[in-house]
């Protein structure tokens, strides 16, 4: 299974309490606090590991259903860090699960997986985005997403849909659930999906 | 403090966070931050901050990850202000 997160580098600078000691505290584990020394850019160190747990989250979510604001139960471990991309291995509470992080100076995009085979065939796209409101900006994912799945499947589409399941995103053709799995992420100017 | 003052107390503290700010208009104590006002999971952390700052309290990791809907969180704040 698939969770992706986007974070908007440009929009999140200063706009949260990323900085604020509270934050640390809320988020990471004392295992992750050490881990952000290996980082000159402090901001990019707590959006990586955010990043992570959110998209881990998300795997979580789609294995469990179980909502919750629950960042300490994924204890994220950096295994390999670049300036553009970073590999990490996600200890959760149903076993151990798989990372990276695309990094650009824009934006953060991370991916995870339940299995560590599937992090390389990973499909995504991030979307600059030209609308401003979120209705405009989640229609606009959609719309990318079903054009990527429209050349994967050769199907027209019109006619793919995607609509939540339980909070689950999932893809449709013709009232049938297609077997691939999907994520969607969106953050201010950037949107992003990625799909098994 | 009445449910009612800290659910307005609550609602200005979320409001910053909601892009869509008509989906303010409509806020019931069933309202999901994430799912119905839209707020970026991220600004969650910034909530709770907000929160343990402006009712002078402590939300530990148990509290926080029931704090989801505004009547969990009204809860939340409720019980630990008369605690």
């Amino acid at each position: 299974m698939i969770g992706n997160d986007v974070v908007d580098r440009v929009f999140a600078k200063n706009r949260y309490n990323v900085l604020h000691p509270r934050w640390m505290e809320k988020v990471l584990l004392p295992a992750e606090k050490e881990q952000i020394t290996q980082f000159d850019d402090l901001e990019l160190a707590l959006w990586a590991f955010w990043s992570l747990k959110e998209s881990a989250y998300k795997v979580f979510f789609k294995k469990t259903f179980k909502r919750g604001f629950i960042p300490k139960k994924f204890e994220c471990r950096l295994l390999h860090i670049e300036k553009n991309q970073i590999n990490a291995q996600i200890q959760s509470p149903l076993g151990s699960w798989f990372g990276k992080i695309e990094i650009s100076n824009a934006y953060l995009h991370a991916m995870v997986t339940s299995q560590k085979m599937l992090l390389n065939t990973i499909k995504h796209k991030l979307i600059p985005f030209k609308e401003t409101t979120y209705f405009a900006q989640s229609h606009q994912v959609h719309q990318h997403l079903k054009e990527a799945l429209s050349q994967l499947c050769l199907l027209p589409c019109h006619q793919l849909e995607i609509l939540k399941e339980q909070s689950v995103p999932k893809v449709f053709f013709k009232n049938k659930v297609l077997p691939i799995d999907v994520s969607l992420s969106h953050h201010h100017q950037w949107g992003a999906f990625a799909y098994l | 403090m009445t449910v009612e003052e800290i659910t307005a107390k609550l609602r200005s503290i979320i409001e910053p966070y909601v892009e869509e700010k008509e989906l303010l208009n409509n806020i019931m104590p069933e309202t999901d931050l994430l799912e119905d006002l839209k707020i970026n999971s991220a600004n969650l952390v910034d909530i709770i901050i907000d929160v343990e700052m402006a009712f002078d309290i402590e939300i530990d990791d148990d509290a926080a990850e029931q704090m989801l809907k505004v009547k969990d969180s009204v809860a939340i704040i409720q019980e630990r202000i008369t605690a």
